[in-house]
């Protein structure tokens, strides 16, 4: 099922907030894309504080109708824990823009020390959020 | 037989886990890093009988269990198990992240405060078992690795290289678990950081032995009961050479305490590690009147988490004519579980 992210056209930039909990490495890259090409790239990682941000370049407007998709790998840094949440979220004026499918998942994550990985491959489309206030999920 | 069925059931276990991490001549990337610098089980400080009598200082490891046995000169063999885990995160405890760990003194400490059980055969008295249980808490260790700046960065930096592998599009979000970044050479390196860089660490600990009589565990069955607290501090000069000390007090109810202080030097190599230690130990009642005692151990760590460790120390023992020593020597086999 595809996921689209409700964005008001005329506000202000988008933000893309790549978050992870308890300890979690997160790294891989982003991209919007247009016409099957990359319009915006960039490599992510939460790091030491868990989260990074990314201010789009691409205007709400012109981001209509365009793919954010990602790829990420995790691994679990701290010895003993071996789940996290990840979460992606898109903030413009200071909100996090509405989704029709969160995009956060919940799951066991291997440790860094194991030599292995857990990998997340998604992406969503960008959409206009109608006037309505209704939840669109 | 107890032992030997132990000894079967942990090695299959450490085998399982090697033959999981992939080919035979690669190694699983943190099984140095978890093997480096474990401390003592703390139940066995309560039952006198870790390898070292000058403990370690460094952060306590996730899970380890020790198969132990002690040859005294002129006594029997004693053999002995121990399990020993950090309760933080196995009972729910949690990080909002890495900085927070970092800037929090007191979830540090809770984070690497271990619980310790243990239980030896007493070949004194037949059908006796003697027994431990301890805490440990590092109240600091500048080798902890999740401290570690560049460690972080270099996975982070690793994560990021591999994930451009991963397919732009995949029908399922979350894929299985597999091996896409080599995370190896990262934690290689960072714990050759580690070990040939300056640094200290100091824990406390506090453990309790007894003997339970007939094997039973019921509140009447337990005596000689005696409480151990100790002080250790760890200085690491950089190229792995490492100082060690101790104080440790031991008293029971009915007894006068004993003293225990020393010093070991430590050399640190990559599979293993080397110590001679210098220390005094007292005699009931006089902090100041005691023997001198000298020891040398030695650990071989191994795949899967293993590590090899074997002592040779000097003991000292009150007898009509006063204080005398003889040696011991013990040998064990620790497994850190890692996560």
């Amino acid at each position: 099922m595809s996921r689209y992210c409700l964005v008001d056209p005329s506000g202000g930039a988008l933000r893309v907030v790549l978050s992870a909990n308890n300890g979690v490495r997160v790294g891989g890259d982003c991209a919007l894309r247009k016409d099957n090409a990359d319009l915006e790239g960039w490599n992510v990682r939460t790091g030491d504080t868990g989260s990074t941000t990314h201010d789009l370049r691409t205007s709400p407007r012109d981001a209509l109708k365009l793919l954010l998709r990602w790829r990420l790998l995790c691994c679990s840094f701290v010895p003993g824990v071996d789940s996290g949440r990840i979460a992606l979220e898109v903030i413009q004026d200071g909100v996090a823009c509405p989704m029709t499918k969160p995009a956060q998942w919940e799951m066991t994550v291997p440790p860094c020390t194991g030599d292995s990985q857990r990998p997340i491959v998604a992406s969503l489309v960008f959409a206009e959020r109608p006037q309505s206030t209704e939840d669109p999920s | 037989m107890r032992t030997c069925l132990v000894l079967s059931v942990l090695l299959s276990l450490a085998h399982s886990d090697h033959a999981m991490a992939g080919p035979s001549d690669s190694l699983v990337a943190g099984e140095f890093i978890l093997n480096y610098d474990a401390p003592e089980s703390p139940a066995f400080v309560a039952l006198g009988m870790t390898p070292a009598n000058i403990l370690r200082a460094s952060v306590a490891k996730p899970a380890a269990a020790t198969l132990l046995s002690q040859f005294t000169s002129g006594a029997k063999i004693d053999n002995g198990v121990g399990l020993d885990f950090c309760p933080y995160f196995v009972f729910g405890g949690r990080l909002k992240n890495i900085v927070e760990y970092r800037e929090s003194g007191w979830r540090r400490l809770v984070a690497n405060t271990q619980l310790s059980f243990a239980t030896v055969e007493d070949t004194s008295a037949q059908g006796d078992l003697r027994f431990g249980v301890g805490i440990r808490a590092t109240l600091f260790d500048a080798h902890d690795p999740l401290r570690n700046d560049k460690l972080g960065n270099d996975i982070d930096d690793a994560l990021v290289a591999a994930a451009t592998k991963l397919p732009v599009e995949s029908d399922e979000e979350v894929l299985p678990i597999g091996t896409y970044a080599n995370l190896k050479e990262v934690y290689s390196q960072a714990r050759d950081r580690v070990r040939t860089s300056p640094g200290s660490a100091m824990s406390v600990g506090w453990a309790m032995s007894g003997r339970l009589r007939g094997a039973v565990a019921r509140s009447d069955s337990i005596d000689s009961e005696q409480h151990t607290v100790w002080l250790s501090y760890r200085y690491s000069f950089g190229g792995g050479l490492d100082l060690l000390a101790l104080a440790q007090t031991r008293a029971c109810k009915e007894c006068h305490p004993t003293y225990r202080s020393g010093i070991a030097v430590r050399s640190n190599a990559r599979t293993w590690d080397f110590s001679g230690e210098l220390f005094f130990d007292s005699i009931r009642g006089d902090a100041l009147s005691g023997k001198v005692g000298l020891a040398l151990n030695g650990e071989l760590r191994l795949v899967g988490g293993l590590g090899l460790i074997a002592a040779l120390t000097t003991e000292p023992i009150t007898n009509a004519g006063g204080v005398d020593s003889r040696i011991r020597m013990r040998s064990s086999i620790r497994w850190n579980a890692g996560q």
